[in-house]
């Protein structure tokens, strides 16, 4: 309970770090899609390894799956946009943040597990699309990253209907 | 001259009831029609269809993720369709046909034939 309250109050300053900056360029915009999908890869791994619940560990394999699929897309318009991503405070802050999520998700198992998964990944998809919104789709230059933001963004509030879901379930 | 003329009119007239009796068969054994249901957004557009037996139904996945359209009641399951690739179905059997993605329970779609 008290670790996915910490790793919420993570999310949310790093995409706070996000709204501060005056502009963010492309090849940031890059970096931060490819780490935010990432991120969520390696918790579903966990998960689907470690819950024993089989609405979690399908959510999971949904989320690796999915997440993989949209970043193979990210890396192959910015292969060909000639965008190199570019590591910057949010892109580095979600990638410290998804590691402290996986190394405190690790300690637990069965329902204490299932509960910081899904309630973390709760918060992390709100705070996806909230950074999609206020940020990343507004920030960004070239009208092709901006369309796949935006194709994008639907995924990511189908994902957090389903955790919601799973999170109603869960006691 | 006025019996030749009778004559050509009487032909005409033959020939276009012959047309019209053609036309109105071909419409009696209605050709089958293809629909498509295009996936994006995390939605099947349109979400309902009413179809006629024999139709075909194409899904086309438009969206950045894969998606199934697989029928609730386990009459059809169209298995994985990747992004940009599509699936396709004769719908023979009159019926209601509810179905979903089996990947995202939030999408929901609705086929009738009729």
């Amino acid at each position: 309970m008290k670790l996915s309250s910490v790793a919420f109050a993570g999310i949310l300053s790093l995409f706070a770090t996000v709204a501060g900056a005056q502009a963010i360029n492309d090849a940031q915009i890059a970096s931060i899609v490819v780490t935010a999908n990432q991120v969520d890869i390696e918790a579903g791994k966990l998960a689907q390894s470690q819950s024993t619940n089989p609405e979690v560990k399908k959510f999971a394999q949904q989320m690796v799956t999915d997440h993989t699929g949209v970043n193979k897309q990210a890396v192959a318009l910015a292969t060909k946009l000639k965008v190199t991503p570019e590591d910057n405070d949010t892109s580095r802050s979600l990638k410290a943040g998804g590691d402290k999520n996986v190394a405190s998700l690790k300690a637990m198992k069965g329902a204490a597990f299932d509960k910081a998964y899904i309630d973390h990944e709760v918060a992390y998809h709100q705070q996806v699309i909230d950074a999609l919104d206020k940020t990343l789709i507004p920030g960004a230059q070239n009208a092709e990253l901006k369309a796949l933001l935006v194709k994008v963004r639907p995924a990511f509030v189908a994902h957090l209907e389903h955790a919601q879901h799973i999170q109603s379930t869960l006691k | 001259m006025a019996r030749r003329l009778l004559q050509v009119t009487v032909v005409l007239l033959a020939s276009t009831a012959v047309t019209v009796a053609a036309a109105s068969g071909a419409q009696r054994a209605r050709k089958p029609v293809t629909h498509t249901i295009t996936i994006t957004g995390m939605q099947y557009t349109p979400a309902t269809l009413a179809i006629k037996p024999g139709d075909t139904v194409v899904w086309v996945n438009k969206d950045i993720v894969a998606h199934t359209a697989t029928s609730t009641a386990a009459a059809f399951n169209s298995h994985m369709i990747p992004p940009e690739k599509s699936w396709k179905m004769v719908f023979k059997t009159k019926g209601d046909y509810p179905y979903a993605c089996s990947y995202h329970p939030t999408m929901k779609g609705s086929l009738t034939v009729q």
